[in-house]
């Protein structure tokens, strides 16, 4: 905790609390960042201890409870939980008076439950009811003493007990049981999607996860005429096998099992970005086998090239093939910022920022650009064009004294051949 | 003496403790309590260290694997769902040595909470424990948050909506059940969905097996309502701080926790949070911007006091100032913090979940999914949920294109995730439809919502700035639904016709008495979780309109958080 003699010094330099709202960019919500940060700096971070059942200073003082309730209501709720103790046990079939004990935890038995007719009333009633904890216990006492014919007659009906069922056994990790039940009912899907679930989230193991993925796929998947995830699992399973190849081919570094495809394509794009299109590990392979949209091969592409400088690899990305310059229009103009803000994250040299800041059409916009992105010489041109001295002034005033491009800013104010319009 | 409303929530606090103190007290002897990582904070909300001590625990453990406790009594608290419980029993396993007889030290005790599953004494059973462990409920109360919020903090969305799992239901009734001795049985009641019917018949198992106490207060209305009959509320996007702050920070048991600091997000004690809870964010910086500037010149005026009066400051002011500026600190945080993560895009955000409530603009609206699928997954099936909602379903071919794409950026071990959100009812699918492409479609979504007014551009020419209709919380572009039928409850008087036409709504079934709202107090309590957007907009009812308002439900959820758990399932 910061004294509060820290508080006061600051508080009392005037210096850190000055907001300058004026020369800040502020968003929509009114906040900005230099501004916060002021605010910030000046207000002691005193944090509260980590309390966790640290003092019982935190509980304010409250009216005695009996003051506001009255002791029978208090003896009322308390007696909720003692339940175990009252009433003695009343025998007989009585699917009510069964289900109300179960509700409130008071002891009860289901062994008097003995006909067909009566464990269905029971399980019925229990449905009507809608407490599952209920259900379940009943359905568990159906499979202990029906035959299981019996019991999948009784649950094909009733779907309201299968989900309690199924998400008991879910829990407990008994596949062939939900199965069983699901294709029973005839939900094919439902009983492939559940397994494929339970399967992806309980496995680790890549190698097993791979196994136990194209068992799945073949004696749950293929047989599966309209499911539309189908092709998907497939596809996980190739991409398994792909990384398991490349982690070899690679000598096991890097690549991350059970990694996403774009993983993998910039992995491929990193390591192996010159290889032609036909090669297992190369990127172009990888796009086509798993239909990467172009938008995303492009950005993956430009990200990594990016990340390692290679500068030409991005012009022959975007501009050297004719149907990449239509897709980079495109891009321009849905998406631009998003190629010239990886570039720039990046930190890009001027040169190739300007190159891919002709495209952006708007020239407003494109000299505020290369102002942000540091393209001293394109916003300078910018200006030139618009004949605009007195911007140029403004500009060349906020430019590094005796920098390269503070001199070609004055070179251009004093052009003879610019009509300046003002 | 005066016992207000808050007298009256307050009393859940101490019957809670008084619930765990009477377990404690059966169990004689020095105690160690292991407690699941989850619960410790809810323990805390209503129980402090010294009342345990009080009562024989000695020693207080995180539940984690292979504890050395050393204690002669074990009280395990944990939530009742079976891996954690199937872990104590490890736990337990592992504390006894073979052979040993029964009733030999140490001595084990299960607390389960909210209540002990049937299920576990089988398991018990088949572990081979019977005999060796205790088993007890521990029922917590509602616990009380940001004014009279009453939350169990026990999220229950996944197991009704997706498992289609009713267990933990009795539990919540069990917390309306205790609410209502404790204010009154509602006069008029009105339920929406299938739980909310299911919830009343086990208060009513319950009065009958107890019955009711013979307090004479009454409520005027109490109104339930099935999470899944308004899906839209979580998945648009709020616009009020209150709304945003749980967007995007941590909040655990009504604590807000940011990397520096925690604040206790309670109006009575935090008048900051107080003033700007229910503020459209945009406003909230200025004003704190103020309070800053407040503070400082209060600072100022230190120096110039007089011994006497700094004497004074110091005994009645100092603690106050510096809480303020705790929790100013935390609120500019925060608001930081909500602008880092949605500034930008925000403006674009809230025109795109207007077109899809309008059904307009469906080509760009796919087009904005795209786009952002690799960066922000969360928001990006927000909206095709809230898309395929409005208009009645996205087509197969639609779908393609984003899971393919969605897939490919985050995993295909995600192949699951469209299916659950199938399952749940969060994204609806329909088939190619030729008249859906003609320009004055308009989906039956809609239809109904304009029917229900939730859709406030459609009845209001005026675009209004100022907070003038519930719609606010969504910057003017959809009521809660809940909001709406609160307001029909509360003006039944002046037009009884309303409440009647609820009744055609499916699964509605309004009983009890009609006429005048009286005593002017309801408790609605929405089952799978409450939003900011709906407590805002049902505090704003409750403001112009002088009723008292008390917001029930298993837990506060956003979007988000939805869609979070809809992933980890």
């Amino acid at each position: 905790m910061t004294s509060a003699k820290d508080d006061e010094a600051f508080w009392n330099s005037s210096e850190k609390l000055c907001f300058r709202f004026d020369n800040n960019e502020v968003d929509q919500f009114g906040v900005s960042k230099t501004d916060i940060d002021k605010l910030l700096a000046g207000i002691s971070n005193t944090s509260t201890a980590e309390a966790s059942l640290k003092s019982a200073a935190n509980y304010q003082p409250l009216k005695p409870m009996l003051s506001i309730i009255s002791e029978k209501t208090l003896d009322c709720i308390l007696a909720m939980d003692k339940l175990k103790n009252l009433h003695p046990e009343t025998s007989g079939v009585q699917p009510d008076i069964t289900l109300r004990k179960i509700l409130l935890g008071q002891p009860y038995s289901l062994e008097q439950y003995k006909s067909l007719a009566s464990k269905t009333a029971l399980l019925d009633a229990a449905i009507i009811s809608g407490d599952g904890n209920a259900i379940l216990i009943i359905i568990l006492f159906l499979t202990k003493t029906l035959k299981r014919s019996l019991v999948q007659k009784i649950l094909a009906e009733r779907l309201d007990a299968v989900n309690v069922y199924i998400r008991y056994l879910s829990i407990r990790l008994q596949i062939n049981e939900i199965t069983d039940i699901l294709t029973m009912l005839g939900q094919s899907t439902d009983s492939a999607m559940k397994t494929l679930h339970i399967i992806i989230k309980n496995t680790r193991d890549p190698d097993r996860l791979l196994n136990k993925l194209r068992n799945c796929y073949k004696t749950q998947f293929s047989a599966l005429a309209d499911c539309k995830e189908a092709p998907f699992v497939q596809s996980y399973i190739k991409l398994l096998e792909w990384q398991t190849i490349a982690k070899v081919v690679d000598g096991n570094e890097e690549i991350e099992l059970n990694s996403s495809v774009l993983d993998c394509l910039r992995h491929a794009c990193k390591g192996h970005w010159d290889l032609p299109e036909g090669k297992l590990m190369s990127p172009t392979n990888l796009s086509q086998q798993y239909d990467v949209s172009p938008r995303q091969y492009q950005k993956v592409a430009l990200e990594v090239r990016a990340a390692i400088k290679e500068w030409g690899d991005i012009d022959r990305l975007l501009l050297t093939k004719a149907r990449f310059i239509l897709r980079f229009c495109n891009l321009i103009k849905t998406n631009n910022i998003n190629v010239l803000k990886i570039l720039y994250k990046n930190s890009a040299p001027p040169e190739v920022l300007e190159k891919y800041l002709k495209y952006v059409d708007n020239i407003e916009r494109r000299l505020e650009l290369s102002k942000n992105m540091h393209c001293f010489r394109m916003a300078i041109d910018i200006l030139v064009q618009q004949t605009d001295r007195i911007a140029l002034t403004e500009y060349k005033m906020k430019l590094q004294p005796q920098s390269e491009e503070y001199f070609y800013a004055e070179g251009m104010l004093r052009m003879p051949a610019v009509k300046w319009k003002n | 003496m005066d016992i207000t409303l808050g007298d009256r929530l307050n009393v859940l606090q101490q019957i809670s403790q008084r619930k765990l103190v009477e377990v404690l007290k059966e169990i004689p002897g020095t105690k160690d309590l292991v407690i699941e990582q989850k619960l410790m904070k809810i323990l805390d909300s209503f129980v402090g260290v010294s009342v345990l001590k009080h009562y024989g625990v000695e020693k207080i453990y995180k539940m984690e694997q292979g504890l050395k406790l050393s204690n002669s009594q074990h009280i395990f608290l944990v939530s009742s769902d079976l891996i954690t419980c199937k872990r104590v029993l490890d736990q337990i396993q592992s504390e006894i040595p073979p052979n040993s007889k029964p009733h030999v030290q140490p001595y084990h005790h299960i607390l389960v909470a909210p209540f002990v599953p049937a299920i576990l004494n089988l398991i018990i059973e088949e572990e081979g424990l019977s005999g060796l462990v205790t088993l007890q409920t521990l029922s917590w109360e509602f616990i009380r948050l940001d004014g009279n919020i009453l939350s169990l903090e026990n999220s229950m969305f996944i197991d009704f909506y997706y498992h289609k799992d009713t267990t933990l239901l009795p539990a919540l009734g069990r917390g309306l059940w205790s609410l209502q001795l404790i204010l009154g049985s509602p006069k008029l009641t009105v339920t929406l969905g299938k739980h909310s019917q299911q919830i009343l018949k086990i208060m009513d198992s319950m009065r009958q097996c107890l019955g009711s106490s013979n307090i004479e207060n009454e409520i005027g209305a109490l109104i339930i309502m099935d999470r899944n009959y308004d899906l839209v509320t979580p998945l648009l996007t709020p616009v009020t701080y209150a709304g945003l702050l749980h967007e995007v920070i941590e909040i655990n048991v009504g604590t807000g926790i940011l990397s520096k600091s925690q604040v206790k997000l309670d109006p009575d004690k935090d008048k900051i949070y107080e003033e700007v809870r229910d503020t459209p964010c945009s406003e909230v910086f200025p004003f704190l911007h103020k309070k800053a500037k407040l503070l400082k010149s209060e600072q100022n005026k230190i120096q110039t006091m007089k011994l006497s009066e700094m004497e004074t400051y110091v005994t009645t002011q100092l603690q106050k100032t510096r809480d303020l500026t705790q929790q100013l600190a935390f609120h500019i945080s925060a608001c930081q913090l909500i602008a880092d993560t949605l500034s930008s895009d925000f403006q674009t955000l809230q025109e795109i979940e207007k077109c899809m409530l309008e059904c307009r603009e469906r080509k760009e609206c796919l087009n904005y999914i795209e786009r952002y699928v690799d960066d922000h997954p969360l928001r990006t099936l927000r909206l095709l949920c809230l898309l395929s909602i409005t208009s009645d379903g996205i087509t197969q071919s639609e779908l393609d294109s984003v899971q393919k794409l969605y897939l490919h950026a985050h995993g295909y071990k995600h192949i699951p995730l469209f299916y659950k959100l199938q399952s749940i009812g969060l994204l609806k699918y329909r088939s190619e439809n030729i008249l859906h492409k003609l320009s004055n479609w308009n989906s039956e979504w809609n239809n109904n919502a304009q029917k229900l007014k939730l859709l406030p551009s459609y009845f209001r020419q005026a675009k209004q700035k100022n907070h003038s209709c519930p719609s606010y919380v969504f910057s003017n572009v959809y009521v809660p639904l809940i909001a709406q039928i609160l307001n029909t409850v509360v003006n039944q008087e002046k037009d009884s016709k309303i409440l009647d036409e609820l009744t055609n709504l499916p699964n509605c079934v309004i009983s009890g008495q009609r006429g005048s709202l009286s005593p002017k107090m309801i408790v609605i309590c929405i089952i799978g979780g409450i939003t900011y957007a709906e407590i805002t907009a049902c505090r704003f009812i409750e403001k112009s309109t002088g009723i008292q308002l008390v917001l029930t439900s298993d837990s506060i959820i956003t979007g988000n958080k939805v869609l979070e758990k809809v992933q980890d399932i």
